[in-house]
């Protein structure tokens, strides 16, 4: 095994930065080079766009990208989650079809896991894949889902087989997003965004060679998906950064993420923008109240073993541990930070924090924060479910009593709804 | 609506707080802020006064020494007694097993239990709790076996609050093991603690006292007499006797002296800018605990209110609330004054040795505070847990 | 030392941390471990308190032979030159078997009086004496009425021809009745609260004028009440520079800090440990408890009030050699504050979760919650340090 130090890999980084980036290339130009170099996603596998480096080198690697002002590769959305199933589940075929292509940002992705009948029971979903003639046929709604609009292809959680129990009858499918039968329309949220859509499938369509891992076997590769976006809600992350930079290179990326990034445009509010509090405490002079200084330090207090306990996962995954349901903590922690901040920050604006637009605080900032905030502890798997998770997964205690274990799904009660 | 006391309340209460001030021996006064606090003494000598008075048992009926007084009436009573506070009248007595041989008892049990009960003269205890029969009672294994004109009792209690001052127990056991349901087969007996085979065990708890013991059965023989009521509906009487008096469960009066306390305390001791008891922080806590105190307060109003209109005896869900919300409440102010004292939390009660004889009046204020906070910690645990008190709610009000 | 070894290189957002145990500190977890699993059962434990001295003599010694005691000195002055880590492990082990020896006392608290103030001579003679288990020290601070305040101290410091005579008063002085020698802090000058005119003093623990009276604490430790009548000490007794005593004062209260979270880490750790089992062993309702939803999410919870205080004292560990005074401090109010919480989350669950056996002195989980208890009050609880963060600018 080669053991690189953080020197050798910072020379190397910055050498070929130094010889590679430049300002004025296309954005997918750019990009199609940090796919070849692996530069750009360095702890992935060489022959998957990667160069084999431990992840724990990753940031040296990000510190060279910032000192040059190069861009990465588009981290956040589903995309990354697809990355990481397709590298774990998928086949050579699924690799070499869409990996690049999530690489350089050229594919929107989207996730068709919950169903108006299925949210916090997951595995209970309805919505039907029937092989008819050489191909499998979808049909049934999915919801909550980010980004359907513009997506090219959808992870999709379908049930294959009705008389095998819940669990057991899920298959894992690629979806092409961009056929007559699959529909979306927006969901409008209480914060004014549609960052989510409905999907309906109508007799969509996928071809056998896109169902992930064998047939049954999609409640597993479900969880990979799942623990990944788990834990990509610690409170560590920053979502959809607009780079400051000028130039054409700038100018894409900024409009990227305009487009592909706007439904994540309020999940720094979500996550209660605890970067605000102490300028807000500042500008407004509630700093100078002793009880709001009691608050914020509480806040920060939470929020320092929040990010802690962050790290401390982040070096088990540097480890090379497999992610496991530890991820849960990172939510629960996350979103115990966001009720908290909102909290603080409705004590720092007072009533002003209702406000929206031009004369609000942060320009509306603040009133999104108190109205995104509780959807950190319901997206992604609400609360209570991550302390079921807790319960059984990491403290093994009694599995509760289930009432649709061992049974065929056609047999277990169902929301009429979907 | 009247939410607030009526004038006439107001007389009652302070006619009450006038003969507290004027009877509550020295001894008993004392002991009040002290840990372990009241001795047997300090108890059967305020109940004797209390009787004396009248004043024994107010809510029993007026045949057997009750005083008729309303509802409220009794609330303001028992919250003066313990926001003084008092010696508790002994609730075993008083609440439990009097009211059941006062509704289920024959003559010959009225006749000889009730006078004494009032009077102190029989300490009774409550055998309920069983090693494998908490939360969930009427799993209970006790058993009591009919032997020509008695029963043979066989088995074990736990928890048996001051089992080793009683002179009797009232015990559920079990008369048919084949019943339908559990609970069909369980009965209310009474057993002189004198009797052959009984034998107290001392539980030792972490507040450095004794008050919660197990008793063992081992053929223990009892009169057929001392059945309360039918055989086999001990249940029925269980419940009967849990939601007896209810409203005075939340003992927010308990909370009150608590609370009270923590700011006489936090005068003398110093935080950032100046006494603790000016600091903001602390100001706020006092001020969320008399909020929660007053809401709960208002609450128990309601629930008499209901009570006096419904006239029904079934118990009324809705108390679950309170012994949740009391709990809680007593259990954040017995936290708020072991908070305040801080570090000077640290000394168990040998420090009084250690000085020989020469130990500083003034450290005994701080003594009681941390055991107080280690039993506070029970009493979301007794007399239902917090979680059952949750399930009796979620289920007989909200019908979940 | 291991930075060209990439496996164990751990680099995060510019600090460099390595979570894992490297093998000589997973031995150094395995040998404490088997210590305290040999010698502190629950009986033998009780036994120990009930002991003369509190604290049990041959456990010390063991202590010691291991190179426990000394592990954190410098090697100049016989001791291993361990690192936070090392402590970290160390009290972490403790916490789990609840440990009652003299530790905190002479080794965290006085330890990092004499290694932060002492002149080369005494350093090299104390630290050895109670590194090898000898001598045993104990720091005497806390006044009748001065809460958390440090800056409180009303006990006076008078050079008198050319000897120091003290007089006052210490309250819940740890181990104060079998130390040898007690550091005792003092004013030198100024008012009560002042920050500035406190001095440090090492008494031995004979010196006329000195009255002890020791007793156990509720966690089953030993404290002292100490008076100090015209005590008289030579000029050379003074701790450090005089007068400038309360940033010493300081530092040895955050070494406090960063212990009693590992401690606390420990002992939490095994009242989840416990309270997770009973849950599925206890039966009610025909069904172990466990199996109840709304058990199951509080002992969820403690587990997460478990691992943000282990999170939070790995934090403190770093931060314990932080230079910056002012990032230091916040550092470790920031630990004790949430330490304070979960402690309080952790004790109050499991006692909760165990029902009625959790308040009998016969299992051990009331004896953790006592333990809990008093870790969230020694060094400033949750408010204190709270109010002490809101009065900072935060570093980061």
């Amino acid at each position: 095994m080669t053991e690189y130090t953080e020197d050798y890999v910072r020379k190397e980084a910055r050498t070929w930065l130094e010889n590679n980036w430049d300002p004025n290339l296309d954005l997918f130009e750019w990009r199609n080079k940090l796919a070849d170099s692996g530069w750009g996603l360095p702890n992935w596998p060489s022959n998957w766009y990667g160069r084999d480096l431990p992840v724990g080198l990753v940031p040296i690697v990000e510190e060279e990208f910032q000192r040059i002002g190069a861009l990465p590769i588009p981290k956040s959305g589903i995309r990354m989650l697809a990355a990481a199933t397709i590298l774990n589940h998928g086949t050579e075929m699924h690799k070499e079809k869409f990996l690049r292509r999530i690489v350089t940002g050229e594919d929107v992705w989207c996730q068709l896991f919950s169903e108006p009948g299925s949210g916090s029971d997951l595995a209970g979903a309805t919505t039907k894949a029937v092989m008819v003639g050489n191909k499998w046929v979808v049909n049934g709604q999915k919801v909550w889902t980010t980004s359907a609009h513009k997506a090219h292809w959808g992870l999709l959680l379908a049930r294959t087989d009705m008389d095998a129990t819940k669990h057991d009858g899920l298959s894992y499918f690629i979806i092409d997003m961009k056929q007559p039968g699959v529909e979306t329309q927006p969901l409008k949220q209480m914060n004014g965004y549609a960052s989510f859509n409905q999907v309906f499938l109508t007799d969509a369509e996928v071809l056998p060679d896109f169902q992930v891992s064998e047939l049954g076997d999609g409640w597993k590769v479900a969880t990979t998906t799942l623990m990944h976006e788990r834990r990509a809600a610690d409170s560590l992350r920053a979502w959809g950064q607009v780079p400051s930079s000028e130039g054409p290179i700038y100018d894409q990326e900024r409009a990227e993420i305009e487009t592909t990034m706007a439904p994540y445009k309020w999940y720094p509010q979500r996550a209660g923008r605890v970067d605000l509090i102490m300028q807000r405490a500042k500008e407004t002079g509630a700093i100078k109240d002793p009880a709001v200084r009691q608050e914020i330090a509480k806040l920060m207090t939470l929020h320092k073993s929040a990010e802690w306990t962050a790290r401390r996962a982040r070096s088990a995954q540097e480890q090379g541990k497999p992610q496991g349901p530890e991820g849960s903590l990172g939510k629960l922690a996350a979103s115990n930070v966001a009720r908290a901040a909102a909290k603080v920050h409705t004590m720092i604006s007072g009533a002003h924090s209702m406000l929206s637009g031009d004369d609000s605080p942060e320009n509306g900032t603040v009133a999104e924060v108190l109205i995104s905030f509780p959807a950190s502890s319901i997206a992604g798997g609400t609360d209570e479910i991550q302390k079921n998770i807790i319960s059984e997964r990491v403290l093994d205690m009694p599995k509760e009593t289930r009432f649709d274990a061992g049974k065929p799904f056609k047999d277990i009660p169902r929301n009429t709804i979907s | 609506m009247e939410l607030a006391f009526s004038s006439e309340e107001i007389v009652f209460r302070d006619e009450i707080r006038a003969f507290i001030a004027e009877k509550l021996p020295e001894s008993a006064r004392k002991n009040g802020g002290r840990w372990p606090h009241w001795s047997k003494e300090d108890v059967v000598t305020w109940q004797r006064i209390l009787n004396e008075k009248g004043w024994a048992v107010p809510h029993w009926p007026v045949e057997y020494g009750g005083t008729n007084w309303t509802a409220v009436q009794r609330y303001i009573f028992i919250e003066e007694l313990l926001r003084t506070p008092t010696p508790e009248p002994l609730s075993f007595n008083v609440n439990m097993v009097g009211p059941v041989i006062c509704t289920f008892g024959n003559d010959g049990q009225k006749k000889y239990f009730l006078p004494k009960l009032r009077n102190l003269d029989i300490w009774f205890c409550q055998g309920f709790s069983e090693p494998g029969a908490g939360s969930d009672l009427a799993s209970l294994k006790t058993s009591a076996v009919k032997d020509g004109d008695e029963y043979v009792v066989n088995g074990q209690k736990i928890w048996t609050s001051q089992a080793h001052n009683a002179d009797w127990i009232f015990a559920l056991v079990r008369t048919n093991p084949n019943a339908a349901k559990p609970q069909m087969g369980i009965s209310f007996l009474l057993i002189d603690m004198k009797s052959e085979g009984v034998t107290v065990r001392g539980i030792e708890t972490i507040d450095e006292s004794r008050h919660v013991n197990e008793v063992f059965f081992d053929n223990v023989r009892v009169p057929l007499s001392n059945i309360v009521g039918e055989e086999n509906k001990g249940w029925d009487y269980a419940k009967f006797l849990l939601g007896n008096e209810r409203t005075g469960i939340a003992r927010v009066g308990l909370s009150r002296e608590r609370l009270g306390r923590a700011k006489k305390l936090a005068a003398k001791l110093p935080s950032f800018n100046g006494p603790l008891a000016d600091d903001p922080q602390f100001k706020r806590k006092c001020a969320t605990v008399e909020m929660q105190l007053k809401s709960l307060e208002i609450t128990i109003m309601r629930i008499i209110d209901r009570q006096r209109r419904r006239n029904d005896s079934t118990p009324d869900p809705a108390t679950s609330m309170l012994k949740l919300r009391g709990a809680e409440i007593q259990q954040t102010t017995a936290e708020l004054l072991a908070d305040v004292a801080g570090p000077m939390v640290a000394p168990t009660g040998q420090i009084r040795a250690a000085y020989e004889g020469d130990f500083p009046a003034e450290l005994e204020e701080t003594l009681g505070i941390i055991p107080h906070y280690f039993n506070s910690r029970a009493a979301t645990i007794y007399g239902g847990s917090n979680e059952i008190q949750r399930n009796i709610i979620s289920k007989g009000i909200l019908g979940l | 030392m291991r930075s060209n070894v990439i496996s164990s290189l751990k680099v995060f957002w510019g600090f460099k941390m390595d979570f894992e145990l490297s093998n000589e500190q997973q031995l150094l977890k395995d040998s404490v471990s088997r210590l305290i699993a040999d010698n502190y059962d629950l009986q033998k434990r009780g036994a120990i308190i009930k002991s003369a001295d509190g604290y049990s003599k041959t456990v010390w010694k063991q202590l010691a032979d291991l190179g426990l005691l000394g592990l954190s000195f410098s090697s100049n002055y016989g001791g291993f030159d361990g690192g936070p880590v090392e402590q970290m492990i160390i009290l972490e082990a403790f916490g789990t078997g609840l440990l009652i020896e003299p530790y905190l006392a002479t080794i965290v608290l006085s330890g990092t009086a004499i290694q932060s103030a002492a002149d080369e001579n005494k350093k090299s003679e104390l630290l050895s004496a109670i590194s090898n288990g000898d001598h045993l020290m104990a720091f005497a601070h806390s006044e009748r009425l001065s809460r958390y305040q440090l800056s409180q101290v009303e006990t006076r410091a008078q050079l008198k021809n050319g000897n120091w005579i003290l007089n006052g008063e210490k309250t819940t002085v740890l181990h104060g009745g079998i130390a040898d020698t007690i550091i005792v802090t003092a004013r030198t000058k100024g008012s009560d609260r002042s920050t500035d005119g406190i001095s440090l003093f090492l008494v031995p623990a004979k010196t006329k004028g000195i009255t002890i009276n020791s007793y156990p604490t509720i966690d089953g430790m030993q404290a002292a009440d100490i008076k100090l009548s015209n005590v008289s000490v030579p000029q050379n007794a003074l701790l450090g520079e005089c007068d400038k005593g309360f940033l010493i004062i300081e530092n040895i209260e955050q070494h406090g800090i960063a212990a009693v979270a590992a401690e606390s880490v420990g002992a939490m750790q095994c009242v989840l440990d416990m309270t997770v089992d009973y849950l599925k062993t206890r039966t009610q309702f025909g069904r172990p408890i466990g199996d109840f939803q709304v058990l199951q999410h509080r002992a969820a919870d403690m587990y997460v009030a478990v691992e943000e205080a282990r999170s939070i004292a790995i934090y403190a560990a770093m931060m314990t050699t932080e230079k910056d005074t002012e990032k230091r401090r916040h550092a470790m109010a920031t630990t004790k504050a949430q330490i304070g919480i979960s402690c309080r989350e952790v004790g109050q669950g499991g006692v909760q979760l165990h029902g009625g056996i959790g308040i009998t002195e016969e299992y051990a989980i009331g004896h953790y919650f006592k333990r809990l208890s008093m870790i969230e009050r020694q060094f400033g609880d949750v408010e204190h340090h709270m109010t002490t963060l809101s009065m900072m600018d935060s570093p980061d």
